[in-house]
Formats: structure tokens, C-alpha cells, sequence
């Protein structure tokens, strides 16, 4: 790019600011959140926007780490350890303008203990919720079915306004789910192409930007342009081979994003001629991840210390649920592929597989957005397929498709879907692997069932001790790693950028967002 | 014309076309004050390493003896061997100082793990020993010795700690565990029985436990093969593992000792007076704003540091800008003789990372705790290539551990892995802490 046309990006870019009431920043996201509503948050987008317009009761301090709330004041135990009463903070006002009382906790509480409220995170916290009782404008006493350990880490939940909702049953069609009403540092409004922020000064927020406004970020190139010239200031995910341009820069910045993802290929068992374990383990060993890693991401295979690192389960390998005793698989086996291929009933025939004597055509799925951050993923997956006999579709998945078709098990025309799983410091997965039945397998995406995997998943749930739970999950990797209802693929760090006049920008882990009144923009 | 003096008159004229259009007067945003204008003293620019090998013909003179790739790579199990002399020294002293920083690592996990707050009632009754070290690394007045029998023992590890004597120091802490003697040039192994499984209280689960006891002999050994590597193996130990002392030692004032540029280049701060501003600022009782004026001359980050510093406080943002600031002198500085390279530009950037653990450590100095775990977030952005320290990067997971942010501390323990031996089972104690705070967290789903 020339220094000419960089002065008039830059120009441009400074006119924009210049024309705004007050500082304002613009960013890119991964994509639109899919809804404003935190019962039904799906994506890592949509928390990432809630954070910014809800309040969560309680929150880790993303400098110190320490637990702790803008909500309430103070906390004492009650009936024994199993209930704890909160005095409220006074002097919060909801975005209209309505004060923030016990009321809300409770109401918040009740409707995810209400059954007509169609929300998989509600349905879990039905498990340690028994109730809530308002005692006082400002106290409620939050009642727990047993008693927690340190029973404020269970109250991280965004709490929601009591009096613009009809009944404690929610829907997502709600229409909260386009113009929330929250006690957060922003009023956010979800339009068509992006999201707008307002500032509202409140008892407990006093936020340093004035405006927001979340953009989708689409070819990498641009993204990186865009920041370059100022047309945004930041973008969340910087693309793996975009980060070294970010780094090199002197009005850039690259940050750290505390986040635990992993991707992988989900493949649909109900195809009949993916059905034998066998055939999924040859898919397996037709991956080069190596390869596919190199290409799409940009990773040597000598480099170390890579933001990309390959899993064999469904963690990622710092975290002490990943079995270290099943290994991951680098490169392809072709040869061992094939003689399973033939194992599990399929014939080779002019070179392509075919099944009854049928050929195989495989159709394979990506979520859109993923191709920013892996671009022509799909198709090196597609390639490699090819290679080892297999026809193929390719198809990008739009993340409206996403929510309505792949997350509610409804995407039976794929055999194959690549995607990505995100994960803070809990790293439940049974909502992704348990039959789908009674509320369980939440995100199943092709329905899987296994009787031994869904003992698994419950000894999980019914550990008394951590380490039982973590043995769970030890059984639970090695039993996927031979059943494969996914080919896991790798980890991949999430880096953002910004632009050096937005300062004092703490990132907070998982919900990046909870220490935005220290934001500063141009100063 | 610089691209910088053709925007403003762009920027004036635009600003003149928006008061035309009418309307509410828009808020013009301050201009970006962008990295602040440091003033580095030429001793303390001297004394860097990053100005050192600038000189012409120095780095390839540095580099033609040594394993300086692995080095680089922070891989101490292939650099410690084919070292020797001073350089040798230096490998064992840093190795010295990770092992400390893992110990210190393992026992911030243990105590948030089996402090009388988190106890589990399920927990293996011998978590009274391994919370009973843990509580001595950690400087607090613990009697081990009370565990050398009952439940609370662990078999072996309890008696040997019991019969220990004497002032705690590295060097008295007990044989617990088997290591050969300290021989400069190896890199011994953890030992394997450092980490045992032990049975909880409830259930048939065996929970992993790793001894930080061992990973301070593992500190002590390397400390003694620095001192017999070389002539100057004490002077380099001294001055390499002061500003990283543990809690349970003693700590005091340092000097700025003369160190060979082989002990400095690619280490954790740029010059030998900046080790003795950290270790000083450690020392019981330090007068923190007296300690950084002393070395305000002589240390590149003291300097860097001082604008921001008045009687009791740190400006932490001023301390961010001072960082962001410090690059553009000292690679002009490393300049001086010819053009930059590449490498200059990355030892400069080196620079950046420096200014901010070390105002970590001034904020922490004046009781400023918050402030210090933002310099060091704020580090952590700017610790790759020539900044990626392990020593740094280690203590920060212990830092983590101690807040309970297990998440953070895995991250960055799993990227030194491969350092020395033995971080696999410092990950141990890590891991049991994770799935502690991990269990008393709320529900949460999968995101896409």
C-alpha cells in the first residue's frame, strides 16, 4: 500500500472520529450475535455483546482475578450454608431508567427454574437453583438445591429485568432478544449489518467511550486494512496469519484473549456408510492435520510453541480433563485407511469409494466465519477427501443456518461438519456428546447415541469429588477417540488487535468486555 | 515531508469542513499522545546487552562460541551441556531461577487448593503435608517437622523434612528426594517419585499430588553447579538469581556486579544494574522511590520508570507509555554505528517487556498489588521472541495460581514444558487446582 493512499485511509479514518458526538469506537466480531437475550446465548459473540449490556451478579475481576460483584454490596450465608442473602447495591438503574431491585435477581432466577423457558443453560441451572425469595427492595435470599462451596462462584449469571417481561416463561422469540433492556456499561440494539452501543452512565458504571459499534469482519485482508487506515480500532479475532502484521506494527497492538477453543469434524453416524466405527476411524486417518494446519493456518510443522495445537478428544491439551495417554494423529495413513475402508463395507472402484454400490459423494459444512480464521480450511479437507477417493460438496454454513439447522440436530443432509467449540473455565461437554433426550445432548449436532458414552457423561455429572469427575473424563476421551463422533482437530489461540490510541484495555478471559468502563479511546 | 507533518494540515481542513455543516459542535477526540518520549542516561544505554552486541562485529563474535540457538529456544536440556565457563554459569543460575519460580508455582496451587477455606473433605488426608511446604516456600512460619508421623505425613518425604536443622534456606532444604551431586554441565531429571497418587477420602479416585520439595532441590543443584561452573560463577549466580529469591528467603540489597556479556545477552532484563534495582527492590524494608533514584543512572527500566513514580505511588499507565517509549531511544542508540536490523529491532522490543514486569515488581514493592497484575498482563502481550523468559512467564502462572486464575497458569506453564525437565509435574499441583475451581464454578455450555 502507498504512503498516499495510507494518508487518505488514515484521514478518512480520523474525519469519522472527528464527526462523532464524543469517543466512539467501531470493532470487528467474528460475526453478528445471534441474539441480545443472555438466556439463549450460543456463541462466543453473543457473550461477548451481553457483557457489555448485562451485568452478571457476581464476576472474576479480570486484573486480580478476585470475585466480585457491581451488584451487591455484601453476602452472608443462610439456612445452613444453603441459601445466601445479598444486599443489593442501590442507586442502579436499568437502561429505562427503572431501578434495579431484588425483584430482578429473583425474577431472573425463577425463570430459569421455569420450565417454559426453552434455555439449555437455564436447564442446568435448575440443578443448583431451588428458588429465590425477596426479603426487601434491596435483599433477596438465593436458594440452592444443596450445599456449594464457595456459593457465590454459582451466581455469574446475567440478571434480567423483572419488569419488561410478561411471565417468568421466555422464549427466544422474544422480542428482548433485539432491544434488551440491561443494568450493563451499554444499551445495545442489534440491527440487520451490526450491533450499536450507547453509553449509560449508571450508579456502578461510568464507561469512558461513549459508543460502540460491532461490525462483521469478513475477508482477513480487509479486516487488517481497516485497522491499518482506522476505519475500525480493533478486531477480536485476528486471523492466525494476519498476527504477525499486527505485531510488527507500531500502531497496533496484539492482545491476549484468555479462551479455550478446539475444532473439529463432526461426522454424521446415521449415513449408512458412516455408521461402522471403522469407517469414521479411515476418515481419521485420510486427515493430514499437519498438512491441513500448514495451509489453512499458516503453521510450520516445525514451529513451536504454535497457537495451533493438534487434540485427540474433546479439551485441549493444558486442560486436566485431556487424556495425555491417547496421542494425536499428525499425519494421514493412507494404507491403514483404506484396509479400514474396506473393513467397514465400502469398495474401491475406479478409485472412488463407493458403498452398496453406490458411489460415496461426501457433503461436508463449515461455519462460515471460521474461514477467516482458517481460510480454505474446508476446501483442503475437500482436497484430502479427494485424494483418498472420496467425491465431495462443500458448502459454508451461515451462522443463522448454524443456530437454526447444525446446533438443533436438524443438519442430517452433511456427512461431514467442521466447526469449533469455545470453553471458559468449565469445560462441560455432554450437552455435545449425550443421546439426545429429556433436555440432555443439547448440541448433538448429528444426534450420536451411545449407551457407554452416556454412562460416561452421567458419572461425570454425579462425581462427588474432582477427580472423579476428571477420571470421567478420561474415559470419555479414550472412548471418543475409538468411537469418533467428531475428528478432532486442534486448539487454536485467539489473539485481538487494537489500535494504540485505545488504552487502558484490559481483555478479560472468556468474556472480554467486563472491565470496559476502564476502556479509553484517543487519550 | 514525514507522513506524520502531512496529516495534521489534512486533519485541520477536515476539521474546518465539519464546523460548516451545522448542528451541535462534535467533541474533536484527543489526539493519541502515542508512546511517551523517554530519556535514557548513556550508562544506563551502555550497560544493556541489546546496546553491547550492536556494536559492530560483537554479536557474531558472541555467537561463534556457544549454543546460542537453543538459547534462544529456552531449551536449557540441550544448552546446559555444550556450554562452558561463564556461559555455562549463566544456564545454570537461570535454570535455578525457573526451578524456583515452578516451586513457588506449585505451592500458590497447593494453598488455593487445600487452605482451610477450599479443604475438601473428600481430599487425601496427606494434603496436610504437601499444604504444610507449601506453606513454608511461601514464607509462612509452618512446622513441617509436626507431620513426620500420622496421617498427614507422607511417607519418607515428612521424616527428612523433620530432621532438617537450622535457618531455612535453598541450600538447607532436605535431601527429600535422590539427585546426584551438582556437576556443572548436566541437567539432571525430576525425580519420578516427586509425583505420587494418593487415595481420596471418598470414592476409590486417586488424586496426583507433585512435592514442591523437589523442584527446590532441582533449584538448589543448579545453583550449585552456576558457583562451580566458572571463576565467576558466584558473581553470576549472585546477580542472575537475586531479583528471584522466594518468599522464604532472605532477601537484601544488591550491587551492580560486572557481568560478562555472555551472562547478559537474550536474559530476562537488559543490564547487570537492572538485576541489582530488582533485587534491591525486593530487600526487606526497601525505601522503594530511593532504590529506583539510585540506580536512575545506571539501570535502563529504573530510568524508564522514575518520571512515573512519586513518593508512594506508580502511575501504571504512565508505566505502559513509558514501555512503549523505551524501544524507539534504545534502538536509535544501538543504531548510532550503522543501520538497524532485524535482530536490533527485536532485542529493542525486548526493552518494552522489561520496563513493564519490572514496574510489576515497583508497584508490588509500594503494596500496590492491582497495579502490579496490570503491568504484568500488560507484560505478558510483549513477551515473545527476545522476551520470551520463562523465569517471567513462569512466575507469572505462579502469580495466577495464587489468584485462583488456573485457566491463564496452564496456558503459559504448557508453553515451557520443554525448558528443563520436570515441568510436567509441576503441572500436577496446577491441574488439581484447576478442577477445584473448575468444580465450584457455575454451569456453563459449549460456544460455537
Amino acid at each position: 500500500m502507498t504512503d498516499k493512499r495510507r494518508l487518505l485511509g488514515v484521514t478518512l479514518g480520523l474525519a469519522t472520529v472527528a464527526l462523532s458526538t464524543g469517543a466512539s469506537m467501531t470493532f470487528y466480531e467474528e460475526s453478528l450475535p445471534s441474539t441480545m437475550n443472555p438466556l439463549f446465548a450460543q456463541s462466543m459473540v453473543d457473550n461477548r455483546v451481553h457483557e457489555l449490556v448485562f451485568d452478571r451478579l457476581y464476576f472474576h475481576d479480570p486484573v486480580t482475578n478476585e470475585l466480585t460483584s457491581r451488584l451487591v454490596d455484601n453476602f452472608e450465608l443462610a439456612d445452613g450454608g444453603k441459601a445466601v442473602k445479598l444486599n443489593l447495591a442501590k442507586g442502579i438503574k436499568w437502561h429505562d431508567g427503572e431501578a434495579f431491585t431484588a425483584e430482578d435477581v429473583c425474577f431472573t432466577i425463577n425463570v430459569m427454574l421455569d420450565p417454559g423457558t426453552p434455555s439449555p443453560i437455564a436447564e442446568k441451572q435448575r440443578a443448583v437453583f431451588a428458588g429465590c425469595e425477596v426479603e426487601g427492595k434491596d435483599v433477596a435470599v438465593v436458594k440452592f438445591n444443596k450445599i456449594f462451596h464457595n456459593p457465590q462462584m454459582r451466581l455469574g449469571f446475567a440478571v434480567l429485568p423483572e419488569h419488561v417481561f410478561q411471565s417468568t416463561a421466555i422464549t427466544p422469540e422474544n422480542p428482548f432478544a433485539q432491544q434488551p433492556t440491561g443494568t450493563g456499561a451499554l444499551k445495545g440494539s442489534k440491527g440487520r449489518r451490526g450491533v450499536t452501543f450507547q453509553k449509560v452512565k449508571n450508579g456502578h458504571h461510568d464507561a469512558r467511550i461513549d459508543g460502540m459499534t460491532l461490525q462483521e469482519g469478513n475477508d482477513p485482508l480487509v479486516q487488517i486494512s481497516t485497522l491499518v487506515n482506522n476505519g475500525v480500532q480493533g478486531i477480536v479475532a485476528v486471523p492466525p496469519g494476519s498476527r504477525a502484521d499486527v505485531s510488527a506494527s507500531d500502531e497496533l497492538t496484539l492482545k491476549g484473549y484468555d479462551l479455550r477453543s478446539w475444532w473439529f469434524v463432526a461426522v454424521n453416524q446415521d449415513k449408512p456408510y458412516l455408521k461402522d466405527k471403522r469407517a469414521r476411524q479411515a476418515l481419521n486417518l485420510v486427515l493430514d492435520r499437519t498438512q491441513l494446519r500448514e495451509k489453512s493456518i499458516g503453521v510450520r510443522p516445525d514451529e513451536r510453541n504454535s497457537p495451533c495445537e493438534f487434540i485427540s478428544g474433546p479439551f485441549v491439551q493444558t486442560s486436566p480433563y485431556y487424556n495425555r495417554s491417547v496421542e494425536t494423529r499428525p499425519r494421514s495413513d493412507l494404507d491403514k485407511a483404506k484396509q479400514l475402508l474396506g473393513d467397514a463395507g465400502m469398495s474401491s472402484v475406479g478409485e472412488r469409494w463407493h458403498y452398496n454400490g453406490e458411489p460415496i459423494s461426501l457433503r461436508i459444512g463449515i461455519k462460515a466465519p471460521l474461514d477467516n480464521e482458517a481460510p480454505d480450511l474446508l476446501s483442503q479437507i475437500g482436497n484430502q477427501l479427494g485424494e483418498a477417493g472420496f467425491d465431495r460438496q462443500e458448502f459454508k454454513i451461515s451462522t443463522d443456518e448454524w443456530n437454526r439447522e447444525v446446533l438443533t440436530g436438524k443438519a442430517t443432509d452433511y456427512d461431514l461438519i467442521v466447526g469449533k467449540w469455545s470453553f471458559g473455565l468449565v469445560e462441560d461437554v455432554n450437552p455435545l456428546f449425550h443421546t439426545r433426550t429429556d433436555g440432555r445432548g443439547a448440541y448433538n449436532i448429528f444426534g450420536y447415541s451411545n449407551a457407554q458414552v452416556d454412562s460416561l457423561l452421567a458419572q461425570y455429572d454425579a462425581s462427588k469429588t474432582q477427580t472423579q469427575a476428571r477420571d470421567a473424563y478420561h474415559s470419555l476421551h479414550k472412548k471418543l477417540d475409538d468411537e469418533l463422533p467428531y475428528l478432532f482437530l486442534w486448539k487454536l489461540d485467539t489473539k485481538s488487535a487494537w489500535r494504540t490510541e485505545v488504552r487502558s484495555n484490559t481483555i478479560s478471559p472468556y468474556y472480554y468486555w467486563t472491565a470496559f468502563d476502564s476502556w479509553k479511546y484517543g487519550g | 515531508m514525514t507522513l506524520k507533518r502531512m496529516t495534521l494540515p489534512m486533519l485541520s481542513l477536515l476539521l474546518g469542513l465539519t464546523a460548516c455543516t451545522g448542528g451541535p459542535e462534535p467533541e474533536t477526540p484527543t489526539q493519541d499522545p502515542g508512546p511517551a518520549a523517554v530519556t535514557l542516561p548513556q550508562a544506563a544505554v551502555d550497560g544493556t546487552w541489546m546496546a553491547q552486541v550492536a556494536a559492530p562485529g560483537a554479536q557474531d563474535e558472541l555467537m561463534a562460541v556457544g549454543p546460542w540457538r537453543d538459547i534462544f529456544d529456552r531449551r536449557y536440556g540441550d544448552a546446559i551441556p555444550a556450554a562452558s565457563g561463564d556461559l555455562q554459569a549463566r544456564l545454570h543460575a537461570e535454570a535455578s531461577v525457573i526451578y524456583r519460580q515452578a516451586a513457588l508455582l506449585q505451592a500458590q496451587s497447593i494453598e488455593q487448593t487445600f487452605s482451610d477455606e477450599q479443604r475438601r473433605d473428600s481430599d487425601p488426608v496427606q494434603a496436610d503435608y504437601y499444604y504444610a511446604v507449601a506453606q513454608l516456600v511461601l514464607g509462612q512460619d509452618v512446622q513441617v517437622a509436626a507431620l513426620s508421623e500420622g496421617p498427614g505425613a507422607l511417607q519418607g518425604a515428612s521424616k527428612v523434612w523433620a530432621q532438617r536443622e537450622g535457618e531455612l534456606t535453598l541450600a538447607t532444604v532436605p535431601a527429600a528426594y535422590s539427585l546426584s551431586a551438582p556437576t556443572p554441565g548436566q541437567v539432571p531429571e525430576m525425580p519420578a517419585d516427586a509425583v505420587v497418587e494418593l487415595s481420596e477420602q471418598v470414592g476409590d479416585s486417586k488424586m496426583a499430588l507433585a512435592d514442591p520439595t523437589a523442584t527446590l532441590q532441582l533449584a538448589a543443584w543448579h545453583e550449585a553447579a552456576a558457583r562451580a561452573a566458572s571463576e565467576q560463577g558466584d558473581a553470576i549466580a549472585d546477580a542472575l538469581i537475586s531479583p528471584w529469591r522466594l518468599p522464604f528467603e532472605t532477601q537484601v540489597a544488591a550491587e551492580t556486579q560486572s557481568l560478562p556479556l555472555q551472562a547478559l545477552f537474550l536474559g530476562t532484563l537488559p543490564s547487570a544494574a537492572d538485576l541489582a534495582l530488582v533485587a534491591s527492590l525486593k530487600a526487606e524494608g526497601a525505601d522503594v522511590p530511593a532504590v529506583v533514584a539510585q540506580f536512575g543512572t545506571s539501570s535502563l527500566v529504573a530510568a524508564a520508570i522514575q518520571p512515573c513514580l512519586s513518593q508512594a505511588t506508580l502511575d501504571t499507565q504512565c508505566v505502559v507509555d513509558a514501555a512503549a517509549g523505551t524501544p524507539a531511544p534504545l534502538l536509535q542508540a544501538m543504531s548510532s554505528g550503522g543501520e538497524a536490523t532485524v535482530d536490533h529491532r527485536m532485542y529493542a522490543k525486548a526493552s518494552r517487556a522489561a520496563v513493564l514486569r519490572v514496574g510489576a515488581d515497583v508497584a508490588l514493592a509500594l503494596g500496590d498489588t492491582r497495579g502490579a497484575a496490570l503491568l504484568r498482563i500488560n507484560a505478558l502481550d510483549h513477551s515473545g521472541d527476545a522476551a520470551a523468559d520463562p523465569a517471567f512467564l513462569i512466575s507469572q502462572a505462579a502469580w495466577d495460581a495464587g489468584t485462583r486464575n488456573a485457566l491463564r497458569a496452564q496456558e503459559l506453564l504448557h508453553t515451557q514444558t520443554e525448558v528443563l525437565p520436570g515441568m510436567t509435574s509441576v503441572r500436577v499441583s496446577l491441574d488439581v487446582l484447576h478442577l477445584r475451581v473448575s468444580r465450584d464454578a457455575g454451569p456453563a455450555m459449549p460456544m460455537h
